[in-house]
């Protein structure tokens, strides 16, 4: 099992939900709420295949938060 | 983790072995857009993820996607990370300066592309607003600027002329 804690000031909630259904179909998600944090907990019975999705889910949940920002991403982008 | 040789240890910790580097920085430098900016071009190449290391301080830890990374690449992503960093903070800083040019020069752009104005739009415009100081006479033409000068200097000169050398048929 892997675990994921995303920060709520630095994860837009809407694009960690969006980037948890986009991967629901290669793992088993389940998501629950520790103070300032949302812990996503990821289970599979494939060897490695956790912890590849917790590592995806992060980047997918961050580049979703970036783009629902906007300006962030127009600024940090070249 | 340990600290990579030659980085700040306050700020950088690797984990060689797990092939992992974090970042520590403090927010009064680097505001959260530059964070987001700064880690959006390593998302092809990592596994980016943010955290709050304290109140104040964000947390960026970059994975990399490819097996065998080594120190020194590692070390040349955390480089390459805060020299994004700044230029994040630095473009955004620019961005707030110059906010109200460029705000001007996109509506110019815009209503530009938008033709000329219609007879309609002429006739509602309002003539009567008050002209800008002008006190050098920058917006006056040549002429507007100096016939009133020729005007009365040319009186004078016909004065001042000696009898019979101002005509056409005067005396050679």
């Amino acid at each position: 099992m892997s675990e994921v804690r995303f920060h709520r000031e630095l994860y837009a909630g809407a694009a960690l939900e969006r980037a948890i259904e986009l991967l629901r179909s290669h793992a088993e998600i389940t998501r629950t709420d520790d103070g300032d944090h949302v812990v996503v907990r990821i289970e599979s019975p494939k060897a490695g295949r956790a912890q590849r999705v917790a590592r995806e889910l992060g980047n997918f949940a961050l580049g979703l938060t970036i783009q629902s920002r906007g300006g962030a991403a127009a600024v940090g982008t070249r | 983790m340990s600290e990579l040789a030659g980085m700040p240890s306050d700020q950088v910790d690797a984990d060689v072995s797990a092939r992992a580097v974090t970042i520590t920085i403090d927010d009064s430098l680097y505001p959260l857009d530059a964070v987001y900016g700064a880690s959006y071009t390593f998302l092809d190449r990592c596994y980016v993820l943010l955290d709050r290391a304290a109140p104040n301080r964000t947390r960026i830890t970059l994975t990399p996607k490819k097996d065998g990374a080594s120190e020194a690449e590692l070390r040349s992503w955390v480089g390459e990370l805060q020299n994004e960093l700044l230029s994040c903070a630095w473009r955004g800083q620019i961005v707030r300066e110059n906010r109200a040019v460029i705000e001007a020069v996109a509506l110019q752009a815009i209503s530009g592309a938008m033709g000329p104005p219609s007879l309609d739009d002429l006739k509602d415009f309002d003539f009567s607003e008050e002209p800008f100081e002008d006190p050098l006479g920058i917006g006056l033409s040549w002429e507007e600027k100096y016939k009133k000068k020729q005007d009365e200097a040319a009186p004078a000169a016909a004065a001042a002329a000696p009898e019979g050398t101002t005509g056409e048929g005067g005396a050679q």
